[in-house]
């Protein structure tokens, strides 16, 4: 098993994978700058046999040891003569809903991507690195690494943690390397696992995900877009106190790199296995909420 | 050509029903016309991987046509982050109600009801105080992706846009496919574009409901029916409104909804896309959705991408 990196260390990495300025100094969209529209066009070639997956959980309306806070959904008209109509209310951040970090939601020394002030986040919202700068979509080559089947289990358990050697074998596996502007996703497992075990809540049980040191990694790929079944950083943190969601930092403030949390990657795992092939055209649109720090979305994989 | 009479449109309704054509339990409707291997199709339209979004912003700001605007509320905001005991962050909430004129959203087919019933036949009563129980929008959980098609009738025209007591015929739909170079064709998304969004980027949002909007006329259904389309946009609700009928407010709603089992996106901004379709000179493009999953919900807001 690889070692954990010193405190030091993943400041040292932080340094390393800083990308801000990047794409200038005014960049507000961070690593989806690497997908072109040359990517884009060549991933398209990857929707072969036409089947769709949905890489989203359904929008969680009732409470839950992972979900305090659930989706309110309401009806404002109900059933005959004309019509019926409702209403809903999320808050989408946490480790219930699948949803898009904008590169506003979390700040390293008072700053997020590119060094924009946490202060750019008021209370209208935030002015800097909002949701909307993806509003065009992310349409690219989408890659899975799935962890459980590398380590021959079902799932993760939390607080495991995944190591860059980890995934230079599941690209081994799998015969997929990751390239620049991918989406990668991450599998652990983690709603196999609750579908067995039943719910557990994150903030005191863990959830399993990347250790620090798969930072360097993820910068070198070149990735547009990390995604996860959990929330991508290993809970608890092998690095607190200073460090509690290192991942969460080194993508979000450092790369720019944007977050897609909590997304449902069963369905996808099975798809991937029955083709015998782990690249897919990876399509998300999430909503264009201004001044957002996150979208709720369903993530869709072409094979 | 007069406007069908009401008598007509009742034929029409019945000409065009999809009721037990996918079986009596079937709650996807016109969905089913999409095959995998159509979607194999639409992705070969995308040549020079141009993507654009035919969505609106989430309207936040109250306007004549946008009476309950999104609520956008910041739970945390970065200014006073840095005491947090963990990690300093920002996070928001948004409460919605997607329908009605100002917020570009699927409608579910258990949105509106014909004599008591909505698509093949399913009763009104299994939309109750916790939702729908059939037709909600979650049977498109696996997203729409198919070949998409744009009618440009203010480009047909040769107009910035259509004023609100223009109704499209379905000759318009033919002049427009033969103007585009395209047929719309079976499992298609097709776009009506009027022009409703850069009217109200230029003159401001109005109550459409009072002071009218442009959309299909009824002379359309049996045309669209025929086509086999399997979602139908507009940057209006597409219906004409007013409608002209005196017992049916919206009847391209409950047409396509109720009888066809056809879903509507109401409200999208078509203007990019229009551009994008002249600049590439083509008006069919690899489209892509993907709804929410709000599994007894009657619509979902989405933002819609076409690739070229």
């Amino acid at each position: 098993m690889a070692a954990r990196l010193t405190k030091d260390q993943v400041k040292a990495a932080f340094e390393q994978i800083n990308n801000w300025g990047r794409w200038g100094k005014e960049d507000e969209r961070g690593a989806l700058n690497y997908i072109t529209p040359e990517k884009r066009a060549a991933a398209a070639k990857l929707a072969m046999s036409g089947e769709i997956v949905s890489c989203a959980l359904p929008l969680a309306t009732k409470t839950a040891p992972d979900n305090p806070q659930p989706v309110q959904h309401m009806m404002l008209h109900v059933g005959a003569p004309v019509a019926s109509l409702d209403y809903f209310a999320i808050a989408p951040h946490g480790y219930a809903f699948t949803h898009l970090d904008a590169l506003c939601h979390v700040f390293w020394e008072g700053k997020m991507y590119n060094g924009f002030s946490s202060r750019e986040v008021g209370r209208f919202g935030a002015r800097k690195c909002a949701i909307d700068v993806a509003r065009d979509g992310v349409v690219t080559r989408g890659v899975m690494l799935d962890i459980p089947l590398v380590r021959k289990v079902d799932f993760l358990e939390p607080g495991e943690a995944i190591y860059p050697e980890e995934l230079d074998a599941a690209e081994k596996l799998h015969g997929v390397r990751v390239a620049e502007g991918d989406v990668l996703l991450i599998r652990t497992g983690r709603h196999q696992r609750r579908k067995v075990k039943g719910a557990s809540d994150p903030r005191r049980e863990g959830l399993a995900g990347l250790d620090a040191s798969c930072l360097p990694w993820l910068h070198e790929r070149r990735i547009a877009l990390l995604g996860c079944d959990g929330v991508s950083d290993c809970a608890p943190s092998h690095y607190a106190p200073d460090y509690e969601m290192p991942v969460h930092v080194g993508a979000l403030v450092m790369m720019g790199v944007h977050l897609l949390d909590n997304a449902d990657l069963d369905a996808l795992a099975t798809a991937c296995a029955k083709h015998g092939r782990y690249e897919f055209l990876f399509a998300l649109a999430p909503l264009i909420l201004e001044r957002g720090t996150a979208s709720p979305v369903n993530p869709l994989a072409i094979l | 050509m007069p406007r069908p009479s009401e008598q007509e449109l009742k034929g029409y309704f019945e000409k065009c029903s999809n009721w037990g054509r996918w079986g009596k339990d079937d709650e996807r409707g016109a969905l089913n016309f999409i095959t995998a291997e159509k979607r194999a199709a639409a992705a070969k339209l995308v040549r020079t991987g141009e993507t654009v979004s035919l969505a609106l912003p989430l309207p936040t700001i109250p306007a004549p046509d946008n009476p309950t605007p999104v609520m956008h509320m910041v739970q945390q905001a970065g200014y006073d982050s840095h005491d947090l005991p963990l990690l300093p962050y920002a996070a928001d909430y948004f409460a919605i109600a997607p329908h009605g004129l100002a917020t570009t959203h699927l409608d579910a087919l258990c949105h509106v009801f014909k004599d008591g019933k909505m698509y093949n036949g399913f009763d009104a009563s299994e939309v109750g105080s916790s939702g729908a129980r059939k037709c909600a929008i979650d049977v498109a959980r696996n997203g729409v992706i198919s070949r998409g098609v744009l009618l440009d009738i203010p480009k047909l025209r040769k107009v910035d846009w259509l004023e609100n007591d223009v109704a499209i015929t379905a000759s318009d739909l033919d002049a427009a496919e033969k103007a585009h170079g395209v047929t719309v064709a079976e499992g298609d998304v097709l776009f009506i574009r009027t022009g409703r969004a850069k009217r109200r980027k230029v003159k401001g949002g109005w109550d459409a409901l009072h002071e009218g909007m442009a959309g299909l006329e009824t002379s359309c259904l049996p045309w669209l029916h025929g086509r086999k389309i399997a979602v139908l946009g507009s940057d209006g609700i597409s219906d004409a409104v007013p409608s002209g009928y005196d017992k049916f407010a919206l009847p391209i709603h409950v047409c396509t909804l109720v009888m066809m089992g056809l879903h509507l996106i109401d409200n999208a901004d078509l203007d990019a896309l229009s551009e994008a379709c002249a600049r590439n000179g083509r008006y069919e493009f690899q489209f892509v959705m993907a709804p929410l999953i709000l599994s007894k919900g009657t619509a979902s807001p989405v933002n819609p991408l076409a690739s070229f």
